[in-house]
């Protein structure tokens, strides 16, 4: 196995990035090859754990398998986090908001997508 | 399944201890969560989850991108800690040192402590910075004994040999505090602890976002190439941030090759601390789930243990 290309699950962030930023880099350079391309205040990579802070107020969801493994050791299938009390990521979302933080992400938290 | 209440009636110490999960255990390794609800309850904490908690905040992404919202959105959950009355106890070593840092850099900059104030205030949150914040290591080795841990051990494990892994942000206070708690409580459940040269190296979780390929094919593929060639039983770690990283560079070495393609099969599971306490205080594997959801499930070990060879 060659080590030049990057794990799946890396480019699998990528683009989780780039499927929710309106801005298209790479497409403008093309139509405007002057221009002078820039750095996004987050890099794709990270972008779509900063997206479900916004959302969920934690990084990984409790999907229905989650849940399923969660009975079968012996817990309660919905933690008692944000998962179960979402008013706690509404909170969050508000500080987030009195702060300016998507903005300052250039995340649109209405449409829930970067906007630049 | 009605809802799990894992609350014990006694007390050692007279605190109230609050689990606060983070993001990865509940979502990725229940098995831990029960094993450490399990340990806690055998050794009669008062223990229950922290509840209605949020991301940490994971200072490696926020405090890059912005030291106050980091500072705010961590002081969200101190605010939470205080409100139910109880120390916020941190297993992830991500989780313990956003906590631990964010209320000492409160305590110590009264500027910073108003502004995070005036924002949980328009929440409707009060915050006073009363909270205390431990981890779960302290809380064994300074709240319980070493002798009380040892007292529980009814079952040890002196047939398993294990590679540990305390993780990064577990050296923050120095190797004599936590990474020389989880070494004592761990032989004391009378497990081998092997030493390798890589047993200090970082996990590679932070790195990952920059280059993935160091990340996975230099700090996880070492470590467990290491682990192979010494046929261990598990990894043990007790950071879900450090779970997280090498169950994703185990599954990328298992899915997409090894550099070297000299490994055929990764099958060293990566253990829970909760996990190796909870079978040395006699609890069986099925109790918490041992082999239930994980990219590497520890059925060789499980057999060992059962058949005591």
């Amino acid at each position: 196995m060659s080590t030049d290309k990057h794990p799946k699950s890396w480019d699998k962030l990528i683009d989780g990035g780039k499927k929710n930023t309106t801005h298209k880099i790479e497409e403008e350079i093309e139509i405007y090859p002057w221009r002078k391309s820039f750095m996004s205040t987050a890099p794709d990579v990270a972008k779509p754990s900063l997206k479900r802070d916004f959302e969920l107020g934690l990084v990984y969801p409790i999907t229905e398998q989650v849940m399923g493994a969660r009975k079968a050791c012996h817990l309660d299938p919905m933690p008692p986090t944000a998962h179960k009390f979402p008013e706690m990521a509404d909170k969050k979302r508000a500080i987030l908001d009195d702060m300016g933080t998507g903005k300052k992400l250039a995340f649109d938290t209405k449409k829930r997508v970067y906007d630049y | 399944m009605g809802e799990t209440r894992l609350t014990t009636n006694s007390n050692v110490t007279g605190e109230k201890y609050g689990y606060f999960l983070g993001c990865v255990m509940p979502a990725k390794m229940p098995w831990a969560e029960k094993a450490t609800f399990l340990v806690a309850n055998k050794l009669g904490l008062n223990w229950d989850y922290m509840k209605e908690t949020l991301c940490c905040v994971r200072p490696g992404v926020w405090k890059t991108l912005d030291p106050d919202t980091w500072l705010t959105m961590t002081g969200q959950n101190l605010a939470l800690a205080e409100k139910q009355g109880v120390t916020l106890v941190d297993s992830c070593n991500g989780c313990w040192i956003s906590h631990y840092e964010a209320l000492e850099e409160l305590k110590d900059e009264p500027e910073k402590m108003e502004m995070v104030k005036e924002h949980l205030r328009k929440a409707n949150m009060d915050f006073q910075g009363t909270v205390k914040v431990k981890h779960f290591l302290q809380v064994l080795y300074e709240d319980v004994g070493i002798e009380k841990i040892k007292a529980n051990i009814t079952n040890p494990l002196t047939n398993v040999r294990v590679m540990r892994h305390v993780g990064c942000h577990g050296r923050k206070l120095g190797d004599d505090v936590l990474p020389r708690y989880f070494d004592e409580i761990l032989k004391a459940t009378g497990v081998q602890l092997v030493n390798t040269p890589y047993d200090s190296m970082c996990c590679g979780l932070l790195v990952y976002f920059s280059d993935p390929k160091i990340a996975i094919y230099r700090n996880v593929f070492k470590k467990f190439k290491f682990a192979q060639d010494l046929a261990v039983d598990g990894i043990v770690v007790i950071c879900s941030g450090c779970y997280d990283q090498f169950d994703r560079g185990v599954k990328v070495l298992q899915e997409e090759g090894d550099p070297t393609g000299e490994i055929t099969e990764f099958d060293i599971p990566v253990l829970h601390f909760s996990e190796i306490l909870a079978l040395a205080m006699g609890y069986k594997p099925e109790d918490f789930g041992m082999d239930v959801f994980r990219t590497v499930s520890p059925t060789k070990l499980i057999s060992k243990i059962k058949e005591g060879k």
